[in-house]
């Protein structure tokens, strides 16, 4: 009978040429097929292609998905990873996942949201059945920052002999990350002081400044339920009265809820829940399921609950 | 007609219960057992039972603009004596066969839209033909505000055509309590498992949640599924991504006019 391991075991793989990343996934892919245990790819688009295609078919036991979809934001991966592990439940097998989040080109707040998501992995899956993911980051094309990024929230690295322990992994890398506020806007912001009673101002700047922006209907609907329960969480748990910021950062458009509340439970929203249950964290859940981009921070000094959405795409 | 009295008492409201004198003890009795010391309350003003003929005098003299100025004095009043709003739970059956009677719903409705003012007004079934009811209900919306001096925006509950509901304007944190303890009314009176929600401007996750809540009930009393008809998508997104498809199994959603 074999005997389950529990916990995540999180690798780092750092690569220099394409065709090591396609090499390790299909090596990878075909060791779960052998063990029966199933895999979940993640990549961008053409990641995902070159992979297929060295699979010529391959075995049956993989799911793909594009990552710039799966993990557009960021917070929404965890919950992702929660549904495919509901999805095997009744197999009692192992885990795989392969996913890259991090990619050449991918704008630095959602950078900073990809380097949140690993190192709150570390936590999420800690109690887990059994869960191998390996994190594949291009070494020759992202900025060493980035780099030394990765290896702070990985446990393990992936080299030619297998996972060996990584020395640069520092346990506490997710409560540092969120902990720490992020970056001031680069120009002065529209502020607003809001409190129960005037919920509905805060709605009727945040979809004006939407539309006047020129973001879609529905978008902005999206962007309008998103920030109405980042700011009642604020009312409710913030201290009662909080603060409504938005500004333009290049082609984005960026709301802010701050207040002088603060979230003790890290993972908050990123876990899927039973909509019988209300539990908190249910409408932070939302709010990322709902935002192409949501950023949580919290500590001492409050929370910030940032939605960002990009003018340019549709 | 208790419950609704109860919760705004809960509320810091001042409540008026009008109704013939027969069916004032019902409802203060009603309010006795749930804990309410009744006396009390009305010694301290905060409840007052009023017979339904010293309200709207007789026939003849039914003038429904200075009936709703009545209203609109007791509101005022009550705000000044520091309560957030006025509540009136009224049995209006005695008034039924009156000329001006959809008139004066429609005015104390128009009243209610701009007042921190909540009123349950009661027909008997049993002696209002359906002609009326129709009409009552055309008029007729079950709207709650936000209480004190300052609100913001109204949502609307009331009664379709085709005996459903139909919800309205904006549902968030300030008047959640109200949507909930309005849906379980509603509940009540509605003779279709339709809820209409081509009205609703706006609906945070708790509103979602409570129109889950009042869906599930509705079909668990009728045994038929709960139509949603005209919800905007962005309502129908939260309803999927919130996993209420498996909560409210019985719910379908539907676009257009009513079959």
């Amino acid at each position: 009978m074999r005997t389950m391991v529990t916990g995540l075991r999180h690798e780092l793989f750092l690569y220099t040429r394409f065709s090591d990343l396609v090499e390790i996934c299909v090596s990878i892919l075909r060791q779960a097929s052998e063990d029966d245990e199933p895999v979940l790819v993640a990549l961008a688009s053409d990641r995902l292609e070159a992979v297929r295609d060295a699979l010529n078919g391959g075995p049956g036991n993989v799911e793909f998905a594009d990552m710039a979809e799966l993990g557009q934001n960021p917070a929404r991966i965890i919950s992702a990873w929660h549904d495919f592990f509901a999805r095997h439940a009744e197999e009692d097998r192992p885990i795989v996942g392969i996913g890259e989040s991090v990619w050449e080109g991918r704008p630095s707040p959602e950078v900073a949201e990809c380097f949140l998501h690993e190192a709150l992995c570390n936590v999420a899956f800690a109690r887990a059945s059994e869960f191998r993911a390996i994190c594949p980051y291009d070494a020759s094309a992202l900025d060493p920052p980035v780099i030394e990024h990765a290896r702070r929230t990985h446990p393990l690295v992936l080299d030619a002999d297998g996972p060996v322990p990584n020395p640069e992994f520092r346990p506490d890398q997710h409560r540092a990350l969120f902990e720490e506020p992020l970056p001031e806007p680069p120009v002065d912001p529209e502020t607003a002081e809001f409190d129960l009673r005037s919920l509905d101002r805060l709605r009727r700047t945040v979809s004006e400044t939407a539309i006047d922006a020129g973001l879609e209907p529905i978008r902005a609907d999206h962007v309008l339920f998103a920030v109405n329960e980042a700011a009642e969480n604020s009312v409710r748990h913030g201290g009662g009265r909080a603060l409504l910021r938005h500004w333009r950062e290049g082609s984005a458009l960026v709301f802010e809820i701050r207040d002088e509340g603060r979230i003790s439970e890290l993972l908050a929203g990123r876990i899927p829940i039973d909509a019988a249950e209300q539990t908190r964290g249910f409408g932070l859940y939302l709010v990322n399921q709902l935002s192409e981009l949501a950023q949580v921070r919290s500590g001492p000094w409050g929370t910030q609950v940032r939605i960002r959405v990009d003018l340019n795409s549709t | 007609m208790a419950a609704f009295c109860a919760s705004g008492l809960a509320a810091g409201e001042k409540v008026m219960h009008v109704a013939p004198e027969r069916l004032q003890d019902p409802v203060l009795s009603s309010l006795a057992e749930t804990g309410h010391d009744v006396e009390r309350l009305i010694e301290l003003g905060r409840l007052e039972a009023r017979p339904i003929d010293q309200i709207y005098r007789t026939e003849e003299d039914f003038d429904p603009p200075r009936q709703v100025e009545t209203y609109r004095e007791a509101i005022d009043a009550a705000c000044s004596q520091g309560y957030s709003g006025l509540r009136v739970g009224a049995d209006g059956t005695p008034l039924l066969g009156r000329a001006d009677l959809t008139a004066y719903e429609l005015r104390a409705d128009l009243l209610a839209s701009r007042s921190p003012y909540v009123a349950l007004c009661a027909y008997d079934r049993r002696v209002c033909d359906q002609g009326t009811l129709t009409e009552l209900e055309s008029v007729h919306a079950l709207r709650a505000h936000r209480a004190g001096p300052s609100y913001g925006p109204t949502f609307s509950i009331h009664g379709t055509d085709d005996g459903g509901i139909a919800l309205g304007g904006e549902f968030d944190l300030v008047v959640r309590d109200q949507l909930r303890e309005l849906l379980l009314v509603a509940n009540e009176a509605v003779t279709s498992p339709t809820i209409d929600l081509s009205r609703l401007a706006f609906a945070d996750l708790s509103s979602v949640r409570s129109i889950a809540e009042a869906a599930q009930g509705l079909s668990a009393t009728t045994g038929e599924d709960v139509v949603l008809r005209d919800a905007p998508s962005v309502f129908r997104k939260i309803w999927q991504l919130a996993g209420f498809d498996a909560f409210a199994p019985s719910v379908v959603f539907r676009s257009g006019e009513a079959t």
